[in-house]
């Protein structure tokens, strides 16, 4: 089991430093740089520019030494808990970014689990109780859920929200709390908050689980063993639980590597349209303006995040099934 | 010792069963999924309506209405005129200011009609950029108006500009999908056939490309698109981009079909009586695995069109002047707008309807990709 | 054995996999999946190759039809245009030399593309070796349906039309498209009904006689050796243990493995007055086989010198060799 994590760790490493490849790649990518960009911007405000001051700006960011050295500058920044400055805000990106990182991990494992809570009893129930009505309704609220993609039904729940109940869903804190440091009351609104951006951005996956979870089941319903421990004896409820359950959340888990990247792209958009201070906003502006270490930062922790959790969906499932312990 | 073991011809419905080529068996068990035969019609009506935008439109997605500005839906009459008619007619949209909101509040005068009228002369377009016509399938006399999905801020007919945006965002899916495809077929073929140290390299690849959340990628590749581009330079950038991620799914089905095929008996017999590997692949592995190629491409293509669709409503995506649903949902991002205005909500249910209908083909499709699956004692 | 009646020849064959364990993958040891086996065929005649799974007989057969390249060894055929070392062939001269031997697989349902019709599956070899096409062709492959008792109206049909003995008669006919010289046979009737396998056997002597056949025969069921093959080789951890004509060697065995491969067999009508004993441990493992002799850790009758000396297969009396250092002094009971 020691040697499977070792190497499971040991296959990450190559893994993120691709990713941060890709990542710088996606920020360099547009034409020119940030100083240019805002030289355009100011040039058309009708503004003077400086070009001794912009050379010396450019200079100290390094934006004029070749793509690999200012690679390599970054990485050994970011290494250190560096990650870089903000030119558009005008604060190191950890000021900016890490409040939003931190959020974004939240909003994004509550979702997760909020996708398992509902979609593993809600599953078993549907398997059991096959073509009842219950599994009906339940299956055609799960299509509902799955054709209805997050960003989507959260502009239609704002509208709703505006239209019939006079609320506005914007927002993960009420106004006061907004600025607020951190503390116990300010938790509990975030979690009052909470609730609608998650539920929005898991319903589309709950009802893709829904019915892998009852597809699962189903197949190992009918599998022999379930015959031979109905035969002893075994209550129906102990039997469901300690035997085909457990062998349909296999799948389950070793999905978890696409399921949160799935959570957290759903998040970045959600958070357009619900104005959350997690991620997305503020990434469009970055990407926009072409703040680099801000983007970079951004999409390297997000990558990262899920590389993380992909590791921790391995060793749950090696813990959960000991076959792929001896793979 | 000719006719030792049958001596009768088996019973017509059974030879024909007996005969039957692949492809039939596929379309039979297909055929035996009621819902997914009704979302294959669907698709295949709404890719018509995308094909038909020109005349299927009432009006031209560009033309501003200035006198209805936001106009909400029509709707079409029976009753007018004191009594019932056979024929549908569309009341006059008039409006006042309401004193409060200084907004206008359109209404509609029921004295005045006009009749809806069929393969009517409307406004000139040219049909698929070869041909001047002027004939619209829905219209109506002039002076009347028949928005049957209202207007947008700018007094364009909603409905026409959704059935151009169809075009858009569902060609999208399709050739964005067909890149993955390619890529995927490749790559995967590669990974599968020859194993070793190609496999690991494209394994690790496939890995890391999963694990980067696709909407910041994409927003991260699509910001480098540089402003002036062609409108369709952008579009076949933005497939591009969401192909970019896609194939790794393609991949993946390809190499896992591959391998297990690759020790399938009848390619091992084909091998040993002298087939070289081209026909190995051809004839004996390509057209097991390309059902199952075909279905996972099926269950890929809401997610491009839904790829589409997110990027343009962020801005990021296709723009004005091109039209696809996301472009007009863009113009929702003003929530207070949409408040006032809830049709312009609209393209959500052409997106659901369309994401339904790929879902169940996909379903339907996965049941009958393997019709010899029962076959296996 | 006719020394100059020889169709294959094989020595010394040898195939061992190596296995990779750690964090760097090193090759740690390796799995000696075929080791050391030598036999060789008259033209026309059946050896069958027994033993329980894992043995190493399929292996053999496919080192043999050089589908995998061996560790070590020959394989010589012997044909009347000169003899030919298969392992020697470069890959164009091997892809010409196929047709003349070919495979008759265990699964009537895997060893057919479901997506190809019976005309296509048995001309398939025909066509791929150019020497037949068209009318030709259908010709061609209407005779060999009838060569297995097929009625050739089916030509059009699909494998899931047919039965598993039909498939299996499908699968032979395909084997002997190219009029090959040595079928090898793997388990062809295991994945049968008992009557099919009679109808089955029936055939394949049928055709050996016809068409002056020389059968590999690979089999683990004892009564359909004894029926169909001429000479029998016992296999153990991939080493050929014994080596006898049929007759001699089920009515009297000179390797205790054998003998105890015999007891095993159920007879119908016999009261208690066999010798009925139950081999004990497990079968060796080919990756870590026991020193000396490999079955010295289960044989009852094992001494000393099995213990620590490797036995090699000796030819004790003419036609009957035996992997055993007792095997003079042993009497033991056949059938």
């Amino acid at each position: 089991m020691i040697s499977y994590i070792i190497r499971r760790i040991l296959y990450m490493i190559p893994t993120l430093i691709i990713i941060s490849m890709v990542s710088f790649f996606i920020i360099q990518l547009p034409p020119g740089d940030y100083l240019t960009t805002k030289i355009a911007q100011l040039e058309a405000q009708d503004e003077l520019v400086n070009r001794d001051l912009i050379d010396a700006l450019r200079e100290e960011y390094g934006l004029d030494k070749p793509l690999y050295v200012q690679y390599a500058k970054w990485m050994w920044n970011v290494l250190q808990g560096d990650f870089g400055y903000s030119w558009e805000w005008n604060k190191p990106v950890v000021d900016v970014i890490g409040e939003q990182i931190l959020l974004t991990a939240v909003v994004s494992l509550a979702s997760l689990l909020l996708v398992y809570l509902i979609a593993i009893p809600i599953g078993i129930y549907s398997a059991t109780h096959q073509y009842s009505a219950g599994d009906h309704a339940l299956t055609f609220l799960g299509f509902l859920g799955l054709t209805t993609p997050n960003f989507l039904l959260a502009i239609v729940l704002l509208y709703a929200g505006y239209a019939f109940f006079d609320k506005s869903f914007i927002g993960l804190f009420s106004p006061e709390f907004e600025n607020a440091p951190w503390s116990f009351a300010k938790v509990l609104d975030m979690l009052t908050h909470m609730w609608i951006p998650v539920i929005v951005i898991s319903v589309s996956s709950v009802a893709g689980y829904i019915r892998v979870m009852r597809a699962n089941l189903l197949d190992e319903l009918k599998k022999q063993y379930v015959v031979t421990a109905r035969a002893k004896g075994l209550s129906e409820r102990r039997l469901l639980l300690k035997y085909p359950v457990r062998m349909a959340i296999n799948p389950m888990i070793s999905g978890l590597s696409v399921l949160l990247p799935h959570l957290v792209s759903g998040a970045t958009i959600t958070a357009v349209v619900l104005s959350l201070p997690t991620t997305g906003p503020m990434l469009l502006g970055a990407l926009r303006s072409q703040d680099v270490y801000l983007s970079g930062a951004f999409i390297l922790l997000l990558s990262t995040l899920t590389v993380i959790s992909t590791l921790l969906s391995d060793l749950l499932l090696a813990w959960v099934d000991p076959r792929i312990r001896f793979e | 010792m000719r006719f030792l073991h049958r001596t009768t011809s088996a019973v017509p419905e059974k030879e024909k069963y007996f005969v039957a080529k692949p492809h039939e068996l596929m379309w039979w068990k297909y055929k035996k999924h009621k819902l997914a035969v009704v979302a294959l019609s669907v698709i295949v009506l709404m890719y018509l309506l995308a094909a038909l935008a020109e005349p299927l439109a009432p009006y031209n997605p560009e033309v501003r209405h200035l006198r209805h500005l936001y106009a909400p839906p029509q709707g079409i009459h029976f009753w007018y005129d004191g009594s019932y008619h056979l024929w549908p007619a569309v009341c006059k949209l008039k409006f006042q200011i309401d004193p409060e909101t200084l907004r206008e509040i359109y209404y509609e005068d029921p004295s005045e009609f006009y009749s809806v009228r069929l393969f009517h002369r409307g406004e000139r377009y040219r049909m698929w950029g070869l041909f001047e016509t002027d004939i619209h399938v829905l219209g109506t006399d002039s002076g009347g108006t028949i928005f049957l999905f209202g207007t947008d801020g700018m007094g364009r007919d909603l409905l026409s500009r959704i059935i151009y945006g169809s075009r858009v965002s569902l060609s999208i899916g399709f050739i964005g999908v067909f890149m993955s495809f390619l890529l995927g077929i490749i790559l995967g073929g590669i990974s599968g056939y020859f194993g070793g140290v190609p496999d690991l390299i494209i394994q690790r690849i496939i890995e890391v490309l999963r694990s980067i959340p696709s909407i910041p990628l994409w927003m991260g590749l699509s910001a480098a698109l540089p402003m002036t581009w062609s409108p369709l330079k952008v579009y076949f950038g933005i497939t591009l981009i969401l192909s970019f991620l896609g194939w790794t799914g393609t991949a993946r089905a390809v190499r896992g079909k591959l391998l297990a095929l690759r020790e399938e008996d009848f390619a091992m017999a084909a091998y040993l009586a002298g087939a070289s590997n081209a026909r190995i692949i051809r004839k004996h592995l390509l057209p097991s695995f390309l059902s199952h190629i075909i279905v996972s491409i099926t269950l890929h293509i809401p997610g491009m069109i839904l790829g589409e669709t997110a990027l343009s409503y962020l801005g990021l995506g296709l723009r004005p002047p091109i039209i696809s649903w996301g472009v007009l949902l863009k113009e929702c991002q003003n929530i207070q707008d949409v408040a006032f205005h809830p049709w312009l909500l609209l393209p959500v249910l052409f997106l659901m309807f369309i994401i339904l209908s790929f879902n169940f083909m996909g379903d339907g499709l996965r049941d009958a990709a393997d019709p010899y699956a029962s076959r296996v004692a | 054995m006719q020394a100059n009646n020889i169709l294959l020849q094989v020595k010394n064959l040898k195939k061992h996999f190596p296995i990779k364990k750690g964090l760097l993958r090193k090759v740690s040891g390796s799995i000696r999946a075929v080791d050391d086996v030598t036999f060789a065929i008259p033209k026309g005649e059946t050896l069958a190759l027994v033993g329980e799974s894992g043995c190493g007989k399929t292996t053999t057969a496919r080192l043999i039809l050089r589908a995998v390249r061996p560790t070590a060894g020959e394989v010589v055929f012997h044909l009347p245009s000169g003899d030919v070392s298969i392992h020697n062939l470069p890959e164009r001269e091997l892809r010409a030399f196929r047709k003349h031997m070919q495979l008759i697989f265990q699964d009537p349902f895997s060893s057919l593309n479901p997506r190809m019709t019976i005309l296509e599956t048995i001309g398939e070899p025909l066509l791929v070796n150019r020497i037949a096409s068209g009318k030709q062709l259908e010709d061609r492959v209407c005779e060999l349906m009838e060569l297995v008792n097929l009625n050739s109206k089916y030509l059009r049909r699909y494998p899931h039309a047919f039965s598993g003995g039909q498939r299996q008669r499908i699968g032979i006919a395909r084997a002997l498209a190219l009029n090959p010289e040595l079928i090898v046979a793997d388990e062809p009737v295991s994945a049968l009904d008992v009557s099919v396998q009679a109808q089955i056997l029936n055939l394949l002597k049928d055709l050996q006689q016809r068409l002056n056949l020389t059968y590999l025969f690979i089999s683990h069921d004892l009564a359909v050796v004894e029926f169909i093959s001429t000479r029998v080789a016992v296999m153990y951890v991939g080493q050929i243990v014994e080596l006898a004509a049929t007759r001699n060697l089920l009515e009297r065995p000179r390797h205790p493995y054998t003998e105890a491969l015999l007891a095993a067999v159920p007879r119908i009508g016999e009261r208690g007055t066999r010798k009925k004993f139950y081999l004990g441990g497990e079968v060796a493992d080919p990756a870590n086989p026991p020193a000396g002799c490999y079955f010295h850790p289960r044989c009852q009758y094992a001494e000393e010198v099995c213990r620590t000396q490797a036995a090699p297969l000796r030819e004790i009396q003419p036609g009957h060799c035996v992997r055993c250092h007792l095997a003079e002094k042993l009497t033991l009971e056949g059938v």
